[in-house]
Parts: structure tokens; C-alpha cells; sequence
């Protein structure tokens, strides 16, 4: 693991051991031992600051690497009908995902506007629409598995994890997933992939849309909802061509 | 015509630079959207009753080796100015690969039919004035979609024309045959256009099924151009996820 966490840590170890290092001279008399103890006690104690986020990343990659890789072998499983594939990789996806929580975020500040009726009918139509297009552009990269290369954190709660994906054309494919942890559980809330060198976050850009849309039929969800639906027929209509 | 176009572009930009506050970080400066979506709209028709289906004729008519080859040709031609700006950029490396790319595909290649530098592992890249501009430190203005060319900025704007300007085809003249200068230019935008058209059917489908098609285009064109001017560098990580939206 390479993450920024880790490099900050191994950063701070070396600079404690070199100043433990400078002070053997003082060796020998009690305030220089008191010292040493002081500075030692310092140093285990940064260290186990240090490593709680490292420990935190290690589990976040390793959710990341063992899910991710599951969810595409599952697409990749030649047993099963086009249906029982769709079935599983929606079960698969509401374990690795936080479907409620996306969907709130793609229409920003409109989760706090709509009526709960509303909520309740554009997140049916949000998790048909996102089980579809997740299963349509994960497709390209099934049976693939998932490298995990390192990872950022933005906070105790909020990670970046960055992967590649073998490609069958030899490119590798840059993927980060974006993890947030509730609860002690964690969940994937957004997926980037790296297209020469621009970052294409799925639910940032899906938000700028929605958001947009929203803003020009007056916060309307009867719109969205109808948007969503045509897209969802798109997006089925062209799986079965 | 490309004066008028930064003439258009300087004025539009100097005064969103007097009208408009500074964009929020992750923002895209669009104060003229009203214009910009008319624009867009406009373009939209053009590409449905005219482009697309000339583009459809063209696919039936070329097989796709012939429009590759037409590709890789008018993809050689854009090597002078490419290297123009890899050198203006002082980028030593990519203006030497864009120099052998040159040579290569326009002798071995057949006056560049076939991209041989490919084949010898020296992989193409796009350079533009606009790119050079952002390198050189200058702001890209307000997003703006001009009609046929689409989506664009003033800083890419005035690229476009000083691109022109550096483009030797420009300035060729044909003896006894002055005419024929212009017939190349257009033919080959007319080809170009047609070849592109054909090469980025999908991602047009792509873009006109989206719940914003506008909105979509003005975000990916902005962030591939800021990708083009890094020349494909990744952000630093701790840059490119400073600014994410929270989830709570």
C-alpha cells in the first residue's frame, strides 16, 4: 500500500528515528534517560495516530479490491441467463453500493424540496436507471479483475481508492472508486475513470445534469422521473440490440 | 473569416471579464448560456438534417480501410502545426516525435495514407494554439458555442485562427491555378468533418441521450481541454480530490 497516509507515516519514522539517533550522546544520566522515554513514549504515539488511518485504508482497499472483483466476476459467469445475471449484480450492487444515498446526491440541494412521495418515486425510477447503466458500463470490463494500486483520504470517513483494470486490448484502465464508511460499514458512492488524464466522475457528472434539468423545469420531478424512465428504455432497448 | 471570429471571441471575453464574478472552484464561466444554448440547439440541426445524414452516405459509400486511410492523412497534415506548438510549448521530446512522425508517415507512409510512426512506436498527439495559450498562462474566458464549430472558448478561439495562420497550406498558392488553394481548404474540412462524423457516431448518440445533452458537452469539453493542456498528466491526487462534492 502506497497511499498518502502511509508515505506521511513512513516520513515521520525516519525523522523520529534519526532524532533518537542524535541524541545517544546524552546516554547515561537520568534526564537524558527521562528524556529518551519521553521522546520514545512521543514517538509509539504518534505512530498509533499515524496508523489508525493507514489501518482504516488497508481495509477500504481491500473492500474495494475483494467487491469490485466479485461484482465482475458475476457478470462474467457463463451458468447464468441474461435475467439471473441482472438479478445477482443488483444484489452484488446493493452491498458494495449506497443507492439512496447517490440518488440524493445527484439532484443536490432538490432531496431537500421533493415531497416524500416524490423521493420515494424518483429514487424507484434512480435505482432502475443506475442498476442499468452501472451493469451496461461495467460490462465492458467483465471477468477482469481488479488491481488495487493505493489510496487517499479525504477524511477518517471519505476515501479515494485507486485500481486499474486490465483491458483486453492491453491498455489498462485507471478506475477510482470513491468509499465512504457509515457505521463501521463501507460503501462505494461514486466511480471515476481516468480518460487520458481527465477524471470523469459517473455521479458528479450525472448530478451537473440532473441538477440542470431540474433547475430549467422549474425543480419539477415529474420531468426527471421521466427523463430517467426514457433512458432506462434506452438503455435496455440497446442491451437487447 | 477567422478574423471576425476573434474579434467576436475578444469582445465576448473582455466583457464577461467586466460583468461576471469569479467562478466557484469546479465551475464552468458560462455567462452568455442563453446565446450559447441557442447556438447549441442550431448545431444540433445542423448535425441532424445535414451532417449526419451526409455522414451516413459517406460510411455507406467509403469502406472503413479508405476512411481510415483519409483519417491518417489529414491527421499528417496537422503535423506542422502540431509541432509549431510542441516547440512553443518548449516540449524538446514531443516536438522531436512530432518532427519523425512527419517524415516518416509522409515518406514511408505514403505522403501520409498510412500512420507508419505508429507502427514504430512513436504515437501521435494533439497540440493547438489554444493549449499553447493556457501553457503560456492565459485564462480560457467564458465557455461559448460558435455555430459549425461548436464548443469553444475565446483563448481556443484565437487559437484557431493564429492555427490557421501557422498551417503552410494556408499560404500555398497553386501557379496558374489560383483557385485551387481554397478547393483543397475546403475539401479537406468537408472530408474532415464527414470522417469525424463517422468516427464519433456513438459518442453523438451517446451525448443527445443524456438528461442534459448541453450541460454534458460544456463539462467534457472543458475538462478534456484542461486534460489536452497537461498533455495528458494526471492531477496531482490530492488536487483532483480537493474539490469533490460531499455526500452528506
Amino acid at each position: 500500500m502506497v497511499s498518502r497516509s502511509m508515505t506521511q507515516m513512513r516520513t515521520k519514522i525516519s525523522l523520529i528515528l534519526t532524532n533518537l539517533g542524535s541524541n545517544r550522546a546524552l546516554t547515561g544520566t537520568r534526564s537524558s534517560l527521562l528524556k529518551r522515554i519521553t521522546k520514545l513514549s512521543l514517538a509509539l504515539a504518534g505512530l498509533a495516530v499515524l496508523a489508525l488511518p493507514a489501518a482504516a485504508d488497508a481495509k477500504t482497499e481491500a473492500y474495494v479490491q475483494s467487491n469490485a472483483s466479485e461484482v465482475l466476476s458475476t457478470l462474467n459467469d457463463p451458468a447464468m441467463t441474461a435475467e439471473e445475471r441482472t438479478k445477482a449484480f443488483s444484489v452484488y450492487m446493493d452491498k458494495f453500493t449506497d443507492l439512496d444515498a447517490v440518488s440524493s446526491f445527484v439532484i443536490g440541494k432538490y432531496s431537500r424540496r421533493f415531497t416524500d412521495a416524490e423521493l420515494a418515486a424518483y429514487r424507484k425510477a434512480f435505482r432502475t436507471y443506475a442498476l442499468a447503466v452501472y451493469e451496461s458500463q461495467l460490462d465492458d470490463y467483465r471477468g477482469k479483475e481488479v488491481i488495487v494500486k493505493d489510496s487517499v483520504d479525504r477524511s477518517a470517513t471519505d476515501s479515494i481508492v485507486n485500481t486499474v483494470i486490465k483491458r483486453q486490448d492491453g491498455k489498462d484502465m485507471d478506475v477510482r472508486w470513491r468509499v465512504l464508511t457509515r457505521d463501521g460499514q463501507y460503501q462505494v458512492v461514486d466511480v471515476a475513470l481516468n480518460l487520458d488524464g481527465n477524471l470523469i466522475w459517473l455521479g458528479i457528472e450525472q448530478r451537473a445534469q440532473f441538477i440542470a434539468l431540474l433547475d430549467r423545469s422549474n425543480g419539477s420531478a415529474e420531468v426527471l422521473i421521466n427523463k430517467i424512465e426514457e433512458m432506462t428504455a434506452d438503455l435496455k432497448s440497446s442491451k437487447r440490440s | 473569416m477567422h478574423y471576425r471570429y476573434i474579434g467576436a471571441a475578444l469582445t465576448l471575453g473582455l466583457g464577461a471579464c467586466a460583468s461576471t464574478p469569479p467562478p466557484e472552484p469546479g465551475t464552468i464561466a458560462d455567462p452568455y448560456e442563453g446565446f450559447n444554448r441557442q447556438m447549441f440547439a442550431f448545431n444540433n440541426g445542423v448535425d441532424r438534417y445535414a451532417l449526419a445524414p451526409a455522414a451516413t452516405v459517406y460510411e455507406t459509400v467509403t469502406p472503413s480501410f479508405a476512411r481510415d486511410r483519409v483519417g491518417d492523412f489529414l491527421g499528417n497534415l496537422t503535423s506542422p502545426v502540431i509541432f509549431i506548438n510542441d516547440v512553443l510549448q518548449a516540449e524538446p521530446g514531443r516536438a522531436s516525435d512530432t518532427f519523425f512522425r512527419f517524415t516518416i508517415n509522409t515518406t514511408i507512409g505514403l505522403v501520409g495514407l498510412w500512420d507508419a510512426a505508429n507502427y514504430f512506436g512513436l504515437e501521435g498527439h494533439s497540440e493547438d494554439f489554444g493549449q499553447t495559450l493556457a501553457v503560456w498562462g492565459v485564462d480560457s474566458g467564458p465557455y461559448l458555442v460558435m455555430p459549425i464549430i461548436g464548443p469553444s472558448n475565446p483563448r481556443d478561439l484565437v487559437g484557431a485562427g493564429v492555427d490557421r495562420a501557422f498551417d503552410p497550406l494556408t499560404w500555398t498558392e497553386f501557379a496558374g491555378q489560383p483557385d485551387l488553394d481554397d478547393q483543397i481548404a475546403m475539401g479537406r474540412g468537408v472530408l474532415g468533418a464527414l470522417n469525424a462524423r463517422v468516427k464519433f457516431d456513438d459518442e453523438i448518440r451517446t451525448l443527445n441521450e443524456q438528461p442534459e445533452p448541453y450541460i454534458a458537452l460544456r463539462r467534457i469539453y472543458s475538462s478534456q481541454r484542461q486534460a489536452a493542456i497537461r498533455n495528458g498528466k494526471p492531477v496531482d491526487d490530492a488536487d483532483a480530490y480537493e474539490d469533490l462534492p460531499d455526500f452528506d
